[in-house]
């Protein structure tokens, strides 16, 4: 009886992206449809307004936030429900019936009821976490929500660049810490408006001060807010609820005087994803922290200084070794950032790479035991380097796949076998636009797989699209990453085999 | 004041509203460091001169250091 109610708990953080997202989305409001409008009408007091459109959960469910809870159809006994949290709501064999969460009536079988997807206990524990690599056009933000529904923002962007809009939009009341990773502009200046509209119980910087007025400011905005101020480093842990930031630069001794290298870098392990986070720390920051000892390893690294040429190294590449690599830059920005030699190296690691300028905002989710990547528009072409103004777009959100239309639906990963046991099989779902032409690569440590099930398929009427392949004996146990592509939307996930 | 060197550009934050104008970082006074406050004199998007005000960079720095202080010492939670 615990574990369903920790079951519904994770199905609810799980669906977090899509949730937030649309919550940000602008468009027509939200209505109950078919099977929940049926049971919207009969208790309306109780299941409140929607707050979104209806969409697919991980694990098949069809599910819609309201005002006061979740709608849920479960795809496990086709019935339809409503929770506040505490108690359920069943349009059943009885017409409408309520129970307490922890109970079950006699004709729902146990296994029914909104459910995590296929994860093992241990993981299914570590709750979900978020990470948005926000698009403040040239500049770096970063929110990381954690599990018990904790924020820790990374860096402001710019002033004025919609930061604190998009916090706002996705319901970030309190944030629990603030990193200032260096005092550039491009980083800090959008921290003030921040810290003046929304509450914060704790800045932490690396302790470089510049002179920079946007700096100046900044510091007003951490006395005005009465926030706790607090210089880390190396060694250091930011502890944020379940969260464990550690602290990999700036060093313990000698700050450096270059102000992107003095950045406060993160690596934050949450099962098997590791986040490594580095600022715009560059070449000399890498090699020191390499040099430190500390382990580096993640799966998923926001690279150093826009993607510029100044940052990822090959050791550090080599020695992080993410299969996903996100930069934050500008479409159009007049420094040529991300630059083409570290786009390059990533592409010949074989790391998937993720922009702010050509996807918007770029939001990760993690369980612990697999992630997922959803971006707010589809991968376009770059925008022309010779084009120096720095455009500063509104933030996109990421929309979920009921408010797309058109041949560009987006494409949405809707489950996937994880773990998978070496010698078994892995089923991965993924639901497209009608009648798309899909295809899929399962990314081992020895290259791309070659199982017979992997070619390429057209999506059903109803867009959904699957495939099943064999994970051979022999294969390296780890978390190795699935790309799918539907047209011209792409979407990655991974899964772990054991 | 300069904020940041990105590559051969200088990025300079003007006025109090700090307007961001990006120059070549040659067109700058040698040895001109990150977070100096600069004269400038500019036409549109156009440096005509820069000259290091070094005054300026000194009181901004010395206020700026004591402001952290406080923070650091937690005064500004009393």
């Amino acid at each position: 009886m615990k574990r369903f109610v920790l079951a519904l708990l994770i199905v609810t953080l799980a669906t977090m992206s899509v949730i937030l997202a649309t919550a940000a989305s602008s468009g027509p409001k939200p209505e109950y449809e078919l099977g929940f409008k049926a049971l919207a009408d009969q208790i309306p007091e109780v299941v409140g307004e929607p707050l979104e459109y209806e969409h697919w959960g991980a694990n098949g469910d069809s599910l819609q936030q309201t005002t006061t809870g979740l709608m849920v159809w479960r795809k496990a006994d086709n019935w339809t429900a409503f929770t506040n949290g505490s108690r359920t709501w069943i349009n059943g064999p009885a017409a409408v019936q309520d129970r307490s969460n922890v109970e079950l009536f006699s004709w729902e079988s146990p296994a029914s009821g909104p459910q995590a997807p296929p994860t093992p206990a241990a993981a299914s524990s570590q709750g979900v976490l978020q990470v948005h690599v926000i698009d403040v056009g040239q500049g770096d933000s970063i929110l990381i929500q954690g599990p018990d529904g904790r924020s820790t923002l990374i860096d402001g962007g710019s002033s004025g660049t919609g930061v604190l809009q998009y916090l706002q939009r996705i319901g970030v009341k309190h944030l629990d810490l603030v990193v200032a990773t260096h005092p550039h502009e491009d980083h800090i200046g959008g921290l003030p408006e921040i810290l003046n509209a929304i509450p914060t119980a704790k800045v932490a910087t690396g302790g470089q001060p510049s002179t920079t007025r946007a700096y100046e400011r900044f510091l007003d905005a951490i006395s005005t807010a009465k926030a706790e101020y607090v210089d880390v480093k190396r060694g250091d842990t930011l502890q944020v609820g379940p969260l464990a930031f550690q602290v990999l630069n700036p060093p313990s001794k000698a700050v450096p005087q270059n102000l992107n290298n003095a950045s406060v870098v993160l690596r934050l392990v949450w099962g098997s994803t590791a986040f490594m986070l580095q600022g715009d720390a560059e070449k000399e920051a890498e090699a020191d922290i390499l040099a430190s000892g500390k382990p580096v390893s993640a799966t998923i690294l926001k690279i150093g200084h826009h993607g510029s040429r100044t940052s990822s190294s090959p050791a550090w590449l080599k020695a992080v070794g993410p299969l996903v690599a996100v930069y934050s830059a500008g479409a159009g920005n007049s420094y040529g950032h991300p630059h083409g030699e570290t786009l390059a190296a990533l592409a010949g690691a074989g790391v998937q790479v993720h922009g702010t300028d050509t996807e918007g905002t770029v939001v990760i989710t993690s369980d612990g035991s697999g992630y997922s990547v959803a971006t707010a528009k589809t991968n376009a072409p770059r925008a022309p380097p010779e084009n120096t103004s720095p455009s500063i777009p509104a933030v996109v959100p990421v929309q979920p796949p009921t408010t797309q239309s058109g041949s560009e639906a987006a494409l949405q990963i809707v489950s996937v076998t994880s773990p998978a046991r070496r010698g078994g099989t892995a089923t991965l779902t993924a639901k497209a636009s009608p009648g798309a032409q899909c295809s899929i690569t399962v990314r081992y440590k020895s290259g791309p797989s070659t199982a017979a099930g992997l070619v390429p398929k057209s999506a059903g009427p109803d867009g959904m699209v699957s495939w099943s392949w064999n994970v051979g004996p022999s294969t390296t146990p780890g978390t190795w990453p699935i790309a799918v592509t539907c047209g011209s939307a792409t979407a990655d996930s991974a899964f772990m085999v054991q | 004041m300069i904020d940041r060197f990105e590559g051969d550009v200088a990025v300079v934050l003007v006025g109090e509203n700090e307007r961001r104008l990006e120059i070549p970082r040659k067109s700058l006074p040698r040895g001109v460091r990150e977070g100096a406050w600069l004269q400038i004199e500019v036409e549109g998007d156009r440096l005509v001169s820069a000259m290091i005000d070094q005054a300026e960079t000194d009181l901004a720095r010395q206020r700026i250091q004591e402001e952290l202080d406080r923070l650091r010492r937690g005064e500004h939670l009393r």
